[in-house]
C-alpha cells in the first residue's frame, strides 16, 4: 500500500481555522473591552463635569491659600468632597471597572494560549 | 516519533500546542486510511476522509474526554465520514451488510486490537535475542517458567529476570498503549 502522509494538508486547514478563530475572537474582545472603556471614560467625565457645576473643587483652594489649613480642616473638606460626589456614577464607573478587570484576568489563560497558538501558524501555511 | 501518551498531546493541543496535533496525526494517519480504505474501497477517497477526520478532531479538541480512548474516539470519527462518502456515492449497501450494524463497534474494537497486536509483535521483534525468545515463548505459545527453563536449558529464575527485563523494555518502547 502506498504511502500516506495528510500532515501538510491537515495542519494547513488547522493554521486556517486558528488565524480565523483567533482573528474573530480578538475583534470581539477588542470591540467589547473599547465599549466599556469608552463607556467608563464617559462617567469618569460626567463626575468631573458635575464637580465642576457645583464647583466642589472650590474646596481645594483653600489649601492654595494657608497651608496651615491643610493640618487643621483636612478632615473637613475629605468629608464634604465626599459628600459631594455624585454617588451613583461612582458605582456605575466602578462597576465598569470591575468589568473590564474582570474580563482581562478571566481572559488571561485564553489570550496566552492564542498567543502561544499564533506563533505556530507561520510554520503551516 | 514522539513516546508521549495520547492523553499528553491532547492535553498539549489544548494548551496551544500545534505541533503536538501534527504528532497526533503521524500517529494515526496510517492506521486510519487502512480501515477508511476497508469501508470506501478507494484510496484516494479514505485520504480525504483521513484528511476530514483530523479536521473535525481539531474543532472539537477542546472538549475531548480525556479519560476515554482517543483512538475509539478517531476511528468512530472515520467510521461516520466513510459512511456519508458511500451515502453521497449513492452506493447501496447490501441488505447483509446492513444488519451488521450492530457489529460495527466491534468491528473498530477489533480493528484496534489487531493494530495494537501489530506494534506490540514489532516493539517484541527488536528485544534483544534472548528477552524476545522469553517473551515469545511465554506469552505467544503461553509456555510456563518451567517449560521454558527446560527448553532453553536455563535457570527458572533465568527466565523470571528476562522476562521481568523485557516487559519493562517494552514499557518505555510502547508508553501510549499504557493509556
Amino acid at each position: 500500500m502506498k504511502t500516506i502522509d495528510v500532515r501538510h494538508g491537515v495542519m494547513k486547514n488547522v493554521a486556517d481555522f486558528e488565524r480565523s478563530r483567533i482573528h474573530a475572537w480578538a475583534v470581539r474582545f477588542l470591540v467589547v473591552s473599547g465599549v466599556l472603556a469608552a463607556s467608563f471614560i464617559s462617567v469618569f467625565i460626567l463626575i468631573i463635569r458635575r464637580l465642576l457645576e457645583q464647583r466642589t473643587l472650590d474646596i481645594f483652594e483653600l489649601f492654595v491659600q494657608d497651608p496651615e489649613i491643610i493640618r487643621e480642616f483636612w478632615s473637613d473638606v475629605l468629608e464634604i468632597f465626599l459628600d459631594e460626589l455624585p454617588a451613583h456614577l461612582l458605582f456605575i464607573s466602578a462597576g465598569i471597572a470591575v468589568i473590564l478587570a474582570g474580563m482581562f484576568l478571566l481572559t488571561a489563560r485564553k489570550r496566552l494560549i492564542m498567543k502561544k497558538k499564533l506563533s505556530q501558524l507561520d510554520k503551516y501555511v | 516519533m514522539s513516546t508521549q501518551s495520547d492523553k499528553e498531546l491532547v492535553l498539549s493541543v489544548q494548551s496551544g500546542d500545534l505541533h503536538a496535533f501534527e504528532v497526533l496525526v503521524e500517529r494515526y494517519q496510517y492506521g486510519l486510511h487502512v480501515f477508511a480504505v476497508r469501508y470506501v474501497h478507494d484510496a484516494d477517497a479514505a485520504s480525504d476522509i483521513v484528511q476530514d477526520t483530523f479536521i473535525t478532531l481539531y474543532r472539537v479538541i477542546d472538549t475531548v474526554d480525556t479519560a476515554k480512548k482517543l483512538s475509539t474516539f478517531l476511528f468512530e470519527i472515520a467510521k461516520n465520514k466513510a459512511i456519508s462518502y458511500l451515502r453521497t456515492r449513492k452506493k447501496l449497501v447490501p441488505l447483509t451488510e446492513a444488519e451488521d450494524i450492530s457489529a460495527e463497534t466491534s468491528f473498530i474494537e477489533e480493528y484496534l486490537r489487531e493494530d495494537v497486536i501489530a506494534r506490540v509483535r514489532k516493539a517484541v521483534s527488536e528485544l534483544p535475542e534472548k528477552y524476545e525468545r522469553v517473551v515469545t515463548l511465554y506469552y505467544f505459545r503461553e509456555l510456563s517458567y518451567e517449560e521454558i527453563a527446560d527448553k532453553l536449558s536455563v535457570p527458572i529464575n533465568t527466565v523470571r529476570t528476562h522476562l521481568k527485563r523485557a516487559k519493562d523494555r517494552l514499557k518505555t518502547m510502547l508508553p501510549y498503549e499504557n493509556d
